[in-house]
């Protein structure tokens, strides 16, 4: 390869970096040296510390004349080159202290292997010092270096969250990896060397993510995969299985069985921060997920008590009529709404009305919706003018843009007359005492809220005793079977029609019972109200 | 006794790592070169080869193909050693059919616990 020789101020800073980061230690390794050269025993190894202090003067010499150069692989060749050089006296100074401190050792030369420790302390320090000098900018690393600096080079990685992991490898070397990497990430590691300590550990106490080797003495990694997949508290612990690159048959399987990923052995330190950061990430996910739905349900919860706590407890006593009202709300509140009211001379206020929207703003609305019309028609004023009123008031100060469906009417039992007026409700029927079903005719005007100005219009109905009326909200007709057809008005006027002859609480029982056979189970999308009256007269 | 092939240009390297594994027990067998270690792999039939990647006349790399390439030998585990310590020179040592890997300067524990467990493992 023709090496083209380019002056770069790249290359000059490198060269400082190196000679900041790893010249003192490269010059405290010389020191060492010279002391393990004096050790009064020195002479039983001369020939090894011979070749260890040619090897350090080798090192200090390759850091003080360090002239890097750039080629056409730019400076991440040159950091590779510049590492590989410079680790080539480590390998005899790594090599020969460990093989002195061993031959020391054996032969109880004391003072050999207490100058070897420091030696071998700074040798380590300066591997270091070159990895932070000359971070390498290859995307994945060993997991056998020594201290990589990750942040080197290329973007910065992603950061995961710290969690609590369980090792389970019978490699005392895996292990002794694998606790030092994940420790330095911030991880709390507990490592075990055989399947049935890694069963134990699980039941013990709790972890979030667990590394399971696959081949182990006693219980293999896919025994204990098993074990814990059985049990219904370790189903969702997220477990890596860690296996050699050659065993994909059975990495397969442990997926299979629910193992969330594998690590291929020799481990790959960007590889192992990731499965491990994306296994707690998505437990981290999961349990705000499930927070949030708790919320979420607590909230609804609240909104369902409001709804309920505003309907009316009791049907007005009066002689010469019977009503009653059911509201089965939907599993997200819908905003539907019932209410009888006695008004003056005799006459009973009811209405129907479901909310737009859904939730604890729905459930607010109608508390507020179902106040004012109270409130309203306590002034005498007959159910359009009410509506009328009423739509002043919701739309003039409405950011939400929410209104009402809302049926309001007023039995007059001594004239035996139903008045009502209709602000974008469904029609209800009329049930007269001689059987059949009717829809109620007449009009139906805008919905209540949605802008000022709109006017409303008065219907009436002469009542015979018997007669009957039943309101209702698109709960009701809008319920959908598994096949997703609707239950419809024509379903509505068949029960009606069946059930006419009975109280109106059977009525209304009767209505949901239908729609609930006709959802076969399901719960309904809306809320659904049901209110029938029964005209009795006389008295 | 466990014999091992040890395939290492370096004069001090061999020296150094030859001594530190025949004080762990094992039999050790030396080759200088590429050449030499396929040949060595033949003759001496170890229960494991270590294999320098940089060697002159034919390269760990391709040393380490032809072994695995032999019918005769393929089942040998072949431990590739780099003074390199980038993910690109794992790859490669895999690639060329090393059952594993391990950078210069030797973490000689590492190192047993990778040969005693490509042992149990042929």
């Amino acid at each position: 390869m023709i090496t083209h020789q380019i002056h770069d101020p790249r290359t000059t800073a490198l060269a400082e970096r190196v000679r900041a980061e790893v010249g003192p230690t490269a010059d405290a390794i010389l020191a060492a040296v010279a002391a393990l050269a004096a050790a009064p025993s020195a002479g039983a190894l001369a020939e090894e510390i011979h070749q260890i202090n040619v090897a350090a003067h080798l090192l200090a010499e390759m850091v003080r004349t360090c002239r890097p150069e750039l080629d056409e692989g730019g400076i991440e060749a040159a950091h590779s080159r510049l590492r590989h050089d410079l680790r080539t006296p480590l390998v005899a100074l790594k090599g020969y202290g460990e093989l002195s401190l061993e031959v020391a050792a054996d032969e109880g030369l004391d003072d050999v292997s207490a100058a070897l420790g420091p030696l071998l302390e700074r040798v380590a320090e300066v591997m270091v010092a070159i990895e932070r000098a000359l971070p390498a900018t290859s995307q994945a690393m060993d997991a056998e270096g020594d201290g990589e600096d990750d942040c080197g080079g290329g973007p910065r990685p992603v950061s995961y969250p710290a969690g609590r992991v369980l090792v389970a490898d019978d490699s005392q070397a895996n292990r002794d990896v694998l606790v030092q990497y994940l420790s330095r990430e911030g991880h709390e590691v507990v490592a075990v060397g055989d399947g049935l300590a890694a069963i134990e550990a699980v039941f013990e106490r709790p972890f979030d993510v667990v590394l399971l080797d696959m081949i182990m003495p006693g219980m293999n990694g896919d025994e204990v995969l098993k074990a814990m997949k059985a049990d219904s508290r370790l189903r969702s612990l997220p477990v890596i299985m860690i296996s050699a690159l050659d065993a994909l048959d059975s990495i397969v399987r442990c997926i299979e069985a629910g193992a969330e990923d594998y690590l291929a052995k020799p481990f790959n330190r960007v590889l192992l921060r990731a499965r491990i950061g994306a296994c707690l990430e998505k437990k981290r996910l999961r349990e705000i997920e499930l927070s949030y739905l708790q919320a979420v349900e607590n909230e609804l919860t609240l909104a369902r008590e409001v709804q309920q706590s505003i309907l009316p407890k009791a049907f007005p006593n009066r002689h010469a009529l019977a009503g009653h009202g059911l509201m089965d709300p939907a599993r997200e509140i819908g905003g539907d709404f019932y209410d009888f009211f006695a008004l003056e001379g005799g006459r009973v206020g009811i209405a129907v009305g479901d909310v737009s929207g859904k939730g604890v703003p729905a459930a607010v609305y109608m508390a507020m919706v179902r106040t004012q019309l109270r409130a309203t028609a306590q002034f005498g004023l007959s159910p359009a003018d009410c509506l009328s009123r009423l739509n002043e008031h919701l739309s003039a100060d409405n950011p939400r843009c929410m209104f009402v469906s809302l049926f309001y009417g007023i039995i007059d039992c001594a004239a035996g007359t139903f008045t009502y007026a209709n602000g974008g409700h469904n029609p209800p029927a009329f049930l007269p005492a001689g059987g059949g079903v009717e829809w109620i005719k007449g009009t139906n005007d805008l919905l209540v809220g949605v802008m000022p100005g709109m006017s409303y219009h008065d219907a009436r109905l002469t009542l015979a005793p018997g007669d009957s009326l039943f309101i209702y909200t698109d709960g009701v007709v809008e319920a959908i079977d598994p096949a997703e057809a609707e239950f419809g008005k024509q379903r509505l006027a068949e029960v009606l029609a069946a059930t006419a002859e009975a109280p109106p609480a059977i009525l209304c029982d009767g209505v949901l019972a239908a729609v609930r056979a006709f959802e076969a189970g399901r719960p309904h999308s809306d809320d659904l109200t049901c209110v029938a009256v029964r005209f009795l007269g006389g008295a | 006794m466990t014999k091992i092939l040890l395939v290492e240009d370096n004069e001090m390297n061999r020296d150094m790592l030859s001594r530190r594994l025949q004080r762990k027990g094992y039999d050790v067998a030396m080759a200088v070169d590429g050449e030499e270690g396929v040949a060595m792999a033949v003759s001496e039939a170890p229960d494991l080869i270590l294999m320098d990647m940089s060697l002159p006349v034919l390269n760990g790399w391709d040393a380490t193909r032809r072994i695995k390439a032999d019918p005769a030998l393929a089942r040998i585990p072949v431990i590739a050693l780099t003074a390199h310590a980038m993910a690109s020179d794992r790859e490669q040592a895999l690639a060329a059919g090393c059952d594993s890997y391990e950078t210069k300067p030797i973490d000689l524990p590492q190192l047993l616990e990778k040969i005693e467990s490509l042992l149990r493992r042929a």
